[in-house]
């Protein structure tokens, strides 16, 4: 009996502790889900503010889209991809998947100031992924995949 | 000539015994308190989370405000019972910032929404060992309900 009482405490233990594990590694990976997001926001502002001609590279040891993509590992963030840069509402759309959550997919915004941004593919001028300022648009050169921008 | 192998004192026998009625007898007791206990642990993990995703400007509707959403507080209150269950409501007490707070009534907005929901997760997750996207004000275990509420601070 006492045996009893004690599988069912220790039970309950292993229980929470798993969900402690995946709550504060879903907080953790949303919270550098959305630093992503803060980043590329800051590097199109800034890119906006230097006029044309300025240019800002956010290499892989920045943004690697194959770990914030990636849902298995617990160097993945989750994040559904592609980056959704809304050019109507001058936003960027950051999603990502909760395992406590059902897997359902979470959503926050990051505002930006320019609206005319468009995204062309990368070449080995401008290298995945550049922002830069032709005096007329911010151009993301990135992958479809990874980053696109929608009306 | 007696035998003295083999054989224990009156006293141990009885204080055995003892233990085991009061074990027995205090089982469903201990039983119940721990189901508590694990519930309001889960619930208080679950609204946390969900503060803090609401803060980072998550949630399941699109993109929101950012801003500090705290649980400040919560309270336990037995308010009913449905059929053996005893029904409690656990009251989240939040701080956050005007333009979160959407409407004077905590439960109205997104992000009492939010808490309320991730802490049944929780709960129900605790119990069941599985997530589920929606669940309704009321989780139910062996000897409890649980509902949720929330107020702002």
């Amino acid at each position: 009996m006492i045996m009893g009482i004690v599988i069912i405490v220790l039970i309950s233990f292993t229980n929470l502790n798993w969900a402690s594990y995946y709550t504060a590694r879903d907080i953790g990976e949303t919270g550098e889900a959305r630093m992503l997001g803060e980043l590329l926001a800051t590097a199109i502002n800034n890119v906006y503010a230097n006029g044309e001609g300025y240019s800002i590279q956010l290499g892989e040891d920045k943004i690697n889209f194959t770990e914030a993509g990636n849902r298995t590992s617990t160097t993945g963030l989750a994040v559904s991809l592609p980056i959704i840069i809304d050019r109507d509402d001058q936003t960027i759309n950051i999603s990502r998947r909760l395992r406590t959550s059902n897997d359902s997919n979470w959503t926050t915004t990051i505002r930006i100031i320019p609206e005319n941004i468009t995204r062309k593919d990368p070449t080995s001028e401008y290298p995945e992924v550049t922002v830069f300022n032709n005096g007329s648009y911010i151009i993301i050169y990135a992958d479809a995949a990874n980053i696109d921008v929608t009306t | 000539m007696k035998d003295k192998r083999g054989q224990v004192s009156v006293e141990l026998i009885l204080v055995t015994g003892l233990i085991l009625v009061m074990a027995i007898t205090t089982y469903p007791y201990i039983l119940k308190q721990q189901e508590m206990n694990k519930a309001v642990a889960a619930a208080r993990e679950g609204a946390t989370a969900g503060a803090a995703l609401r803060g980072m400007g998550f949630s399941t509707t699109g993109g929101n405000e950012m801003g500090i959403v705290r649980l400040e507080d919560m309270t336990l209150t037995k308010t009913n019972t449905s059929g053996e269950r005893d029904v409690y409501e656990i009251t989240f007490y939040l701080s956050a910032p005007d333009s979160l707070k959407t409407n004077s009534n905590c439960w109205m907005t997104s992000v009492g929404n939010t808490v309320r929901m991730q802490a049944r997760r929780h709960i129900y997750y605790a119990f069941t060992g599985q997530w589920v996207d929606n669940l309704p004000d009321g989780v139910n275990t062996t000897y409890y309900r649980f509902t949720t509420s929330c107020e702002w601070v």
